[in-house]
């Protein structure tokens, strides 16, 4: 479907808004920015549900295409038997990608209008808005992109805003340490990403998504790399290293934790709801590619489980509310890509827009609670807030029931159609992994869901039940929060709980997945072995028992704040909970792996190369050099007439002299190829072209005979005399009557 | 050339003597102090390259040559001179010798350069055919011959030069004209004059 | 031959600028007002000034297409093809910037007269004529023409002891290396009796093609170089340009640096294309391309080293634009042996190139007040704390002169890199370039650097005027763009056709 939908005005509008709050945000008023910073993204927003709304009037394949400009943005000749590269500034809505275009500006909106409360005291308040501004419009590049350039660019956007607001208050050692520790890991993916790009146009010559979902370049990524691996195989696993990275997955996700050093709408927005699941989304982009060899979807759902479950044993332990909700967003990732993993694209898409929703709120739950204490994260020193803040209560209970999987609330159609999904998983075409993978990494997912119950609402009952465990001051002056903090978290509560019912699994009901059918035409192939009735039903009914296990578990454990059982279990296993409470070393591992050695090598290069060649030799002798040649202008620079037409005719003189004398002097040195008494000697001839009077050669063999004189360079001669002979070649350019001769002795048997 | 080419005595010595007039003419013009001296010189110059015109041929350039530069021209030269009355010793800067020397050198192999392929050409012109050999149709030269050019070939040219005066006219113009209304010295910057580098 | 109307047509470009010069020359004097008010009222001829340009782009633009089979026009003076035109659009982007910066500017310092804006026109005009002329007799007069009017705009600011001491020395110099220069087309046209450029590429083709080994040929060509050379200021015929820039009134820099330079480089890619393409021409004793890689690697090398010692920004900009005609240089080498396909990237490199230098002098004449230019480094420290979005454009100019991505000046680079390495044997030259714009990211920076990390010493009271804003926007955004995405420039070029090819 070809329209003139103005696209390109969804990532310009919030762009634009970034532009004005950067550039002359000082001068306008903090209302102004706010103003601008909302409404560039509402409006965003609504062009964003205006064109979802003309794809789900259309045929289910419909699709929209823009362009920020005519012609390619990108061009290269064909060379060295790669094709020709055009890549054009092109956009693409399909059903998948305006799912996501809903997600960004819808939540984006929220968060915008939240943060404008929550920010309200910050003396950068227009450079925070125009960095909340720039991601909004990268992450619509990232996922309106119809090429993967273009979604890199907005890859890169995402994780410069990323870094930028991680470190938003750099005045803080360890934030912008942070900020940095987030964007070197992500480069690490990145690299991956840009070295499988590569990889996918050295093979097809394309990078738009269109072309290569094409048989022709399918049929291109099947050959063969090198072993046994296809293109795809190794591409795909380059592209999964970047999803790590930008989707906080094992072993890059040991950023995402010490994101939260940003502020608090930050993490709902970029480290919960929208960045980090830009993984997922790539891989449910490029799905075609991926499933061309099953092994990489079999990584990419075994790494999702493995983070999953190890995400969420570090959440039962942390005491900092963000710290909580950070590895449970690490954890939710990995659910994610258990689903894009086990081919249940639908499935995994569903859960990161239910996701987006409950961790959003739940981040803005907390960046709440914390606005009302004074900045108090650690959940042991909260509790009993139900009486002071109950909109925040009630909206967090609602969230963390969605999160828990609990009917009818959101993450249990989500989650349930993952852990289906992951049930249903069929590797017979992959002989290198165990036929019970699938039912493996079900029962990982079931233990992650079972553990994120329990933690989501450990933090529940500690922050909202019980005592307050703070001093006084700081619970007299506990608050509930302003009107445009306490609106998104209802407007996200309700869609917590009524999201779920867009994506009602089969077993209710044959046509009551709307999701799946507003899906499943966006090019995903339907899923395959889909189980029966009764199977789902049983799944269901396992999730839901495992869920509410894990709330009884919490409640048994913390709804009187701490009791004395949980401190007896953290007791008996003094071992395992303080592995578990330092997140398994991961970072000290890091650290003394990676870090150090790069240190030590750094220090090494500091010293040797550094100091001593780039600061003696290249620092001080380009100086040298500089301050001779500025010497020299100086002198010829004087401000004289006179002087400057000297240089000219100077410059003119030169030309003329070195051509003149060029093909003379170039013309007489010569070669001597000597077989006993027979010399052979080539002379060079005129370097440029047949002229009207070509070269005069004039070989004197310094044997009595006369010299041989000829117009071309080679001559050959025969000695009938023996010993040290002078041989020399006179040469005469006859256009300039220059003349030039060279010589040398031959020694004659 | 034609001197050396047709081997007339009498054009060669006529040649020889016009060299004589505008080369000395053009020494006196940049070496006499005395302004309204050098501005005669230049005439003697321009009156040796009129002939010089002639003996190649060149009618219409000759007549032109005299009319213009040695009579329009250098009146106005002259007047310009007397007018100004500017004192004859002029500074004159001895700096940057090696430079200059350098230069003069570099004129000197141009002009030593130009004049022996200049001079050898005439041979090459019979000898070897290899320079354009279109010999010039006699009376050539003349006005009929000046204004075929002009208004055929080089009617472009021509015309475009039109545009060129008329930017020279109103370079002159702005140049010429009196800076009115000096601002207060206080808002006036000091510009001491360049001398290259700082 | 005659001026029919199709001919007329053709160099419509040409006939507009002109006219448009004549006009605003006539609009002053009948406009009315008090002329001879120092305070500025002369924004209408800056505007008519500007449409002028405006209508000239379009009939350049809109002749585009037919272009695409060049033709020859005034009995075979006057070239009609893309290449010509698409330097008509670079040339009038250049005059626009110029014309943008100098309302505010002349107001400012209180120079502002009207025939300026027709010294402007008319010097675009005698451009617009020099890279259109296919005859060397064409090409002398577009090159005096142009010439003329820039010495006279040099040396405008009648009160600044600098800018008439600037036109003194630049008409001087230029005066020689125009002499130079006809002495040159006189011994070209004796030794082959032709001053058209497609003759002159017809006899090298055939067997007349002899004469121009012969010595007298080879030094007519030589002395045609050297004046080209002057005019685009490579090493060593440059030594009239840092003085010369720095004294003339800063828009007047911008245009000298982008149009004139332009115009010079586009004369140089037709003259050596068209007349001088025949291979025994190109390297060796005599080859243009030879001696062209020479005056590279010199113009590169001074350009840089020279504008690492400055403190004066807009003098260091002035060693910087000849530095980046060395680059532009290893361009028209690359062409030696690219052939056609070198033609792009050097087309690209000069848009690239225009914006983004008119734009750099556009913020050195915006950030000066009356009677306090502010052109050492020193002038511009804390810029950025007072002036974000000037701080920012000089930035993002400064950049693309150093040639970083995602600006212009980046791609400019690439491309002429690309096509130069393309071809056998010009690696070293590439290397040398390459090493030259490392050097010059120093000074680049050190301009960034004292804006950005600085406390300034003195408060601003920079220039305001909304013709100035407009430049350095056009420019600074012209930058950005032609950066962000090169691919529809690049193709556009590439497909600029060149007569008697």
């Amino acid at each position: 479907m070809e329209t003139d939908f103005p696209l390109y005005l969804i990532p310009l509008l919030p762009l634009a808004g970034a532009a004005i709050n950067l550039l002359v945000g000082k001068r306008i008023s903090r209302g102004g920015v706010a103003a601008i910073a909302c409404t560039s993204v509402a409006m965003a927003a609504v062009l964003g549900w205006k064109a979802a709304w003309l794809l789900f009037q259309s045929e289910p394949s419909a699709i929209l295409t823009a362009r920020f400009f005519d012609g390619d943005w990108i061009h290269a000749t064909e060379s060295h038997g790669i094709g020709s590269l055009h890549i054009q500034a092109g956009l693409l809505l399909d059903r998948l990608s305006a799912v996501m275009v809903l997600v960004i500006t819808t939540v984006g909106f929220l968060i915008h209008l939240y943060s404008t409360a929550y920010m309200e005291e910050d003396k950068n308040f227009n450079r925070y808005f125009g960095y909340l501004n720039l991601f909004t419009g990268a992450m619509l590049i990232l996922v309106l992109g119809d090429s993967l350039p273009v979604t890199f660019v907005g890859w890169e956007g995402v994780g410069l805003c990323s870094y930028l607001l991680i470190g938003f208050w750099f005045d803080k050692e360890a934030n912008a340490y942070a900020g940095r520790k987030a964007f070197i890991v992500n480069r690490v993916g990145d690299f991956g990403f840009l070295l499988g790009m590569f990889l996918i146009f050295s093979a097809t010559s394309t990078l738009s998504y269109r072309d290569l979902a094409s048989q022709q370049s399918v049929v291109a990524l099947h050959h063969v790399w090198f072993a046994k691996a296809s293109i795809a195989t190794v591409a795909g696993l380059l592209l999964f290293v970047g999803a790590t990275g930008k989707s906080a997955q094992l072993p890059l996700y040991v950023w995402l934790p010490d994101a939260m050093a940003g502020p608090t709408p930050v993490s709902a927005l970029i480290h919960a709801a929208t960045m980090v699941t830009a993984g997922v989304y790539m891989i449910a982009r490029l799905h075609f590619l991926f499933e061309i060899d099953p092994f990489v979807l079999a990584v990419i759902a075994s790494v999702g489980a493995l983070t999953a479950l190890f995400a969420a044993t570090i959440g039962i332990t942390q005491k900092p509310i963000k710290k909580i909700l950070a590895y449970s967003t690490v954890s939710q990732l990995g659910f994610m890509f258990i689903g894009v993993g086990t081919k249940a694209y639908d499935a995994g898409v569903f859960h990161l827009v239910t996701h987006a929703f409950f961790k959003a709120g739940l981040f803005l739950g907390a960046g709440s609670i914390m606005h009302a204490l004074s900045g108090e994260e650690d959940v042991t020193k909260m509790g009993g807030l139900r009486a002071k803040m109950p909109i925040t209560r009630w909206t967090f209970l609602v969230y963390c029931l969605a999160i828990a999987g609990i009917f009818p609330f959101a993450g249990f159609f989500s989650k349930d159609a993952i852990l289906a999904g992951a049930w249903s998983f069929d590797v017979a075409e992959m002989p290198e992994w165990p036929h019970w993978l699938g039912h493996a990494i079900y029962f990982v997912g079931l233990s992650a869901a079972f553990m994120t119950a329990f933690y989501m609402f450990r933090a529940y009952f500690l922050v909202f039940h019980g005592e307050f465990r703070g001093d006084h001051h700081t619970w007299d002056h506990a608050h509930e929060s302003p009107p445009a903090m306490t609106l998104p978290l209802v407007v996200l509560a309700i869609g917590s709980a009524a999201l779920g019912f867009l994506g009602m699994p089969e077993a209710f009901h044959k046509d009551w997945n709307l999701f799946e059918q507003w899906l499943v035409p966006a090019n995903f192939a339907p899923m395959v072995g889909e189980e029966h009735a009764s199977t789902e039903w049983a799944l269901m009914a396992v999730a839901t028992v495992v869920a509410g296990a894990g709330i009884f578990l919490a409640y048994r454990l913390y709804y009187r704040g701490i009791s004395p059982t949980a401190v007896a279990i953290k007791d008996a296993l003094p071992r395992l909970y303080k592995v578990v409470f330092n997140k398994y070393w991961v970072d000290e591992i890091y650290d003394s792996s990676v870090v150090r050695p790069l240190r030590s090598l750094a220090f090494v290069l500091w010293k040797g190369v550094d100091a001593l060649f780039i600061d003696l030799i290249l620092v001080r002798g380009s100086a040298f050099v500089v301050d001779l040649v500025g010497r020299g202008v100086r002198y010829l620079q004087s401000g004289d007439v006179q002087r400057y037409m000297a240089a000219v005719l100077l410059g003119t003189a030169a030309i003329i002299a070195v051509s003149a004398n060029w093909v003379a002097c170039t013309g007489a040195p010569f070669d001597v190829e000597q077989h006993g008494a027979d010399v052979t000697v080539r002379a060079h001839g005129m370097p440029s072209g047949p002229a009207a009077r070509p070269l005069e050669f004039s070989f004197d063999f310094g044997d009595g005979t006369p010299p041989v004189k000829q117009s071309t360079p080679t001559v050959r001669h025969h000695y009938d005399v023996h010993g040290r002979r002078r041989l020399t070649v006179n040469v005469l350019d006859p256009r300039w009557d220059i003349r030039s001769s060279d010589s040398r002795t031959v020694v004659i048997p | 050339m034609p001197a050396a080419a047709e081997g007339h005595l009498g054009q060669t010595i006529v040649f020889w003597v016009c060299t004589a007039v505008v080369l000395g003419g053009a020494l006196l013009t940049i070496t006499r102090r005395n302004t309204v001296v050098a501005a005669m010189s230049l005439v003697a110059t321009f009156f040796g390259l009129a002939a010089m015109f002639t003996l190649l041929s060149a009618q219409f350039l000759a007549a032109i040559q005299v009319l213009v530069y040695a009579g329009a021209i250098m009146t106005l030269f002259v007047f310009v001179v007397m007018v100004l009355n500017r004192d004859e010793r002029e500074p004159w800067a001895l700096r940057g010798i090696v430079g200059k020397a350098l230069g003069i050198g570099a004129l000197g192999y141009l002009t030593l350069l130009g004049g022996t392929f200049l001079l050898g050409a005439s041979a090459l012109l019979t000898k070897q055919g290899a320079y354009h050999t279109e010999a010039p149709k006699p009376g050539w030269g003349g006005v009929a011959d000046v204004g075929n050019a002009l208004f055929t070939t080089y009617l472009f040219p021509f015309e475009a030069i039109s545009l060129l005066l008329l930017v020279a006219v109103i370079g002159a113009v702005v140049v010429a004209r009196t800076v009115k209304h000096a601002p207060p010295a206080s808002q006036e910057p000091p510009t001491p004059p360049a001398h290259g580098e700082h | 031959m005659s001026f029919d109307s199709a001919q007329l047509a053709l160099s419509l470009p040409l006939l507009v600028v002109a006219a448009g010069g004549l006009l605003v020359l006539l609009l002053e004097a009948f406009s009315g007002t008090p002329a001879r008010d120092e305070h500025g009222g002369r924004s209408y001829l800056a505007v008519a000034a500007l449409i002028t340009l405006a209508i000239a782009t379009y009939a350049a633009v809109g002749q585009w297409a037919e272009a695409e089979t060049p033709k020859a026009i005034y009995g075979g003076m006057f070239a009609v093809d893309r290449f010509a035109l698409f330097v008509d659009v670079v040339l009038f982007a250049g005059a626009a910037l110029a014309v943008l910066l100098a309302g505010g500017f002349l107001r400012t310092h209180r120079f502002e007269f009207g025939e300026f804006y027709a010294l402007v026109l008319l010097g675009t005009a005698g451009a617009v004529m020099l890279v259109h002329a296919n005859d060397l007799v064409a090409l002398f007069i577009g090159l005096e023409t142009m010439s003329l009017a820039v010495y006279v705009l040099t040396g405008s600011w009648r009160r600044s002891a600098r800018s008439s001491e600037a036109a003194m020395k630049y008409f001087l110099v230029g005066a020689f290396a125009s002499a130079l220069l006809v002495y040159g087309i006189a011994l070209v046209y004796g030794t082959t009796g032709t001053t058209n450029l497609s003759s002159l590429g017809g006899l090298a083709k055939g067997t007349g093609g002899a004469v121009m080994q012969e010595p007298l040929f080879l030094i007519g060509s030589f002395l045609i170089i050297a004046g080209l050379a002057f005019k685009i200021a490579a090493v060593p015929f440059h030594m009239w340009a840092p003085d010369a820039y720095e004294g003339a009134p800063t828009p007047v820099t911008a245009f000298m640096a982008a149009a004139v330079k332009a115009a010079g480089f586009a004369t140089i890619v037709r003259l050596f294309t068209v007349a001088y393409g025949r291979p025994s021409l190109t390297f060796g004793a005599g080859g243009w391309a030879s001696i062209c890689a020479v005056l590279a690697i010199l113009t590169m090398s001074l350009g840089n080293l020279a504008a690492l010692r400055q403190d004066n920004v807009k003098r260091m900009l002035a060693w910087s634009s000849i530095a980046h005609a060395g680059y532009i240089l290893v361009g028209v080498v690359a062409m030696a042996r690219a052939g056609d396909d070198a033609r792009g990237p050097i087309l690209y490199y000069l848009l690239a190139y225009t914006l983004t230098t008119a734009g750099s002098f556009g913020v050195v004449a915006w950030i000066g007040s009356r009677g306090d230019e502010r052109q050492n480094v020193d002038d511009w420290a804390g810029l950025a704390a007072r002036h974000p979005a000037a701080a920012l454009a000089m930035t993002v100019l400064l950049l693309s002169l150093g040639g970083f991505p995602p600006t212009a000046g980046f791609f400019a680079k690439f491309y002429i890199f690309r096509v130069a390495l393309s071809q056998p044997g010009l690696i070293s030259l590439v290397l040398i370039a390459i090493a030259n714009s490392l050097v010059s990211v120093f000074y680049y920076l050190r301009v960034v650097t004292a804006m950005y990390f600085r406390e300034a010493h003195r408060p601003f009271a920079p220039v305001r005027a909304s013709g100035m804003t407009a430049g350095l926007i056009i420019a600074t955004v012209g930058t950005l763009a032609l950066g962000l995405a090169p691919g529809w420039v690049i193709e556009l070029a590439s497909k600029a056709t060149l007569l008697g090819k």
